[in-house]
């Protein structure tokens, strides 16, 4: 038989841990309710930039630019997309970028910068930044380090290119993992 | 027999350089440096509202942890708040927003709530206003002057930025160094006048 003190102690702290419970879980189902319609606001937001629809749900991945990759469908063409934030503590920008499913750019939108007027945040900036216009953006982290590919070598480049090709890789992850349902 | 100096209103980061992380780190920025202030002063406000309920309805050994799970459930959920209100104000502010559970400050008043050494009246309240009130002249006054214009903490979509300047000033107040050097003019700026007027120096 427990003693009374015991018990009374006990029954303090089961009370004091299902408090800290409920408090952890509405903490939880508040992000997931936020996250929720952040995901269909973003996805609302992409389907009508590129004009096209969500082919599918979107997949999570815990990258510092990007939260989701969505899957997208033109016609029967299929792409990806995803909103990234990238950028340094003297400046952010959101971008909405578009890939072909084997992971190659295709375009970069801007949505938003803090604060304004960044030249990173003029549409069109990204493509001629990353030096290669409108040719194909390379995937792979040992092509960017060639001279030809990062001209104008930089902190903001790197963190740059480094955010498009960790997408990149995302884009190729997904659709290997598409491929195989 | 020397006079004793009264009591200055209680000024955590000019006068007990409490705080001083996101001070100096998120301030270069008027929008990120509002953002950690309010978030500071919720955490605080909240602590000290919540915190005499904890005392009344709980032993006093778990007055500690339920103290720290209370602060870690405020900044978790101010984070997703600002996360949703601004994803670029999110990523602007970065690890700070989530370590305001624990910063000094929040410790602080954690533990003066836990003692009950100051009330929310008396110290806490007029405390967390005193530093929103700073952070948000020292990071206007630094981004103004440092890279001449003033950025708003609004959410996607509206107009951010104001310009003030063509060209900025003092290129310095914009880097953490600068930040420092500002933070020490201000902490000497203050200790002359209170000396001056008598008051006790914190």
């Amino acid at each position: 038989m427990m003693e009374p003190r015991k018990k009374e102690a006990l029954l303090a702290n089961l009370a004091m841990a299902a408090f800290l419970a409920a408090m952890a879980g509405l903490v939880v189902l508040v992000a997931i309710l936020i996250d929720r319609s952040g995901q269909a606001r973003d996805a609302a937001l992409l389907a009508r930039l590129s004009s096209s629809e969500q082919a599918g749900p979107a997949r999570r991945f815990s990258d510092p630019a990007f939260a989701y990759l969505y899957p997208m469908s033109r016609g029967g063409k299929r792409s990806y997309a995803a909103l990234a934030n990238i950028g340094d503590r003297n400046g952010m920008v959101r971008v909405a970028a578009f890939f072909s499913p084997d992971g190659r750019l295709e375009a970069v939108h801007i949505i938003d910068s803090m604060p304004a007027g960044l030249p990173c945040g003029q549409d069109g900036w990204f493509t001629e930044f990353l030096g290669k216009g409108r040719e194909d953006y390379p995937l792979l982290l040992r092509d960017l380090k060639k001279p030809d590919a990062v001209a104008g070598a930089s902190e903001s480049l790197m963190r740059t290119s480094e955010a498009f090709s960790r997408m990149s890789s995302a884009v190729i992850f997904a659709e290997a993992k598409g491929g195989e349902r | 027999m020397e006079k004793e100096k009264s009591p200055f209103l209680p000024d955590p980061l000019l006068g007990c350089l409490l705080g001083l992380c996101p001070a100096i780190a998120v301030s270069g920025n008027f929008a990120t440096g509002s953002v950690i202030g309010l978030g500071l002063l919720l955490s605080m406000v909240s602590l000290g509202l919540l915190m005499p309920l904890v005392r009344r309805f709980s032993p006093e050994r778990l007055w500690a942890p339920l103290a720290f799970a209370l602060a870690a459930s405020f900044s978790a959920f101010y984070s997703v708040l600002v996360g949703a209100y601004s994803p670029l104000l999110a990523s602007l502010t970065g690890l700070f927003l989530p370590l305001i559970a624990v910063n000094c400050l929040v410790l602080s008043t954690l533990r003066k709530t836990i003692r009950r050494d100051e009330g929310l009246w008396t110290w806490l309240l007029p405390s967390a206003l005193i530093y929103f009130v700073s952070l948000l002249l020292i990071s206007a006054f630094r981004e103004i002057l440092g890279a001449g214009r003033l950025t708003l903490p609004m959410p996607a979509g509206f107009e951010n930025t104001v310009g003030i300047f063509p060209e900025a000033p003092l290129r310095l107040l914009a880097a953490p160094a600068g930040g420092f050097i500002l933070l020490g003019f201000l902490v000497l700026i203050g200790r002359v006048i209170l000396d001056r007027k008598g008051k006790r120096i914190p």
